[in-house]
């Protein structure tokens, strides 16, 4: 092989010099095009059930229905309604145990609040039918985060 | 013997790279939702990946279903693994939540409690 890199009169080819230096190169360069992943990288966010399996029995789990009563206070409902006649906007109104809460930092801060009180109060969240689901989940992730032990999405 | 190190060295990162692509399922491109609780996905459980559009329509191993056979597939899946799976929803981030909801609920008739979402980690800034 050494003898590729000069040739019989003792001059040294430049371009033998440079191929296993481009060979590298082109190898490194395929190598980090190809491990490089060009999708944003998804995370997962497990789901009430998840992450208290032993709260509830399995299967009915996400059966969570709001309780009826109101000055229930032993579970935390957030409601996420979509003001009448604004079904376009994409604006939502978050309803905290039947009072309508002023703005999502308002209902943050409610919320911070209640659970510095109590961490394993159950927390449901339950949106309207037409409701994002991207805003249910910034919810339930706000709520998760801070550090609710029982956050319930609503199935219907 | 400095060729065939190259080949070998080529080969192994080219099986590398290869089951590392092939590991990726073909994914429709939605905008998941965001989140900042979301934590990389390391399991290897079993896991079913339903995909909701913003349209509301389910797909399930890359085929557009109904909701009824979304639930027969969970079903054969579970029975298939021999016991509850991980259900991924990735969900755009405009689709209604009813569409949500009943899958929700469809995961909970078929015993499968254990639910991830999929999310986009909050952009830093």
């Amino acid at each position: 092989m050494k003898t590729t890199y000069s040739n019989r009169s003792g001059r040294t080819s430049v371009d033998s010099v440079m191929t296993p230096m481009i060979d590298v190169v082109f190898l490194l360069l395929i190598f980090f095009l190809a491990t490089s992943s060009f999708q944003k990288l998804e995370e997962m966010l497990p789901s009430a059930v998840a992450a208290a399996p032993d709260q509830q029995k399995q299967g009915s789990v996400l059966d969570t229905e709001p309780p009826v009563s109101e000055n229930d206070l032993s579970d935390v409902v957030v409601e996420i309604k979509i003001p009448t006649g604004q079904s376009d906007s994409g604006t939502v109104t978050y309803v905290l145990n039947g009072i309508v809460m002023d703005s999502y930092q308002v209902l943050a801060t409610r919320l911070a609040a209640i659970l510095k009180v109590r961490l394993d109060v159950p927390i449901v969240i339950d949106p309207e039918d037409k409701v994002p689901s991207g805003e249910a989940i910034r919810i339930y992730d706000m709520v998760r985060s801070n550090g609710a032990a029982a956050v319930f999405l609503v199935a219907r | 013997m400095t060729p065939m190190i190259d080949v070998t060295f080529l080969l192994i990162i080219f099986f590398l790279v290869s089951s590392h692509l092939a590991k990726q399922e073909t994914f429709l491109p939605l905008e998941l939702p965001i989140a900042s609780a979301g934590t990389p996905d390391f399991s290897d459980k079993a896991t079913a990946t339903i995909q909701v559009l913003a349209s509301g329509e389910y797909q399930m191993n890359g085929q557009t279903v109904p909701l009824d056979q979304v639930r027969r597939g969970l079903l054969s899946r579970t029975n298939a693994e021999g016991g509850p799976i991980r259900v991924r929803i990735r969900t755009d981030r405009k689709t209604d939540y009813s569409h949500i909801a009943s899958l929700l609920k469809i995961c909970a008739i078929t015993g499968n409690t254990d639910v991830v979402f999929a999310v986009y980690d909050e952009p830093k800034s």
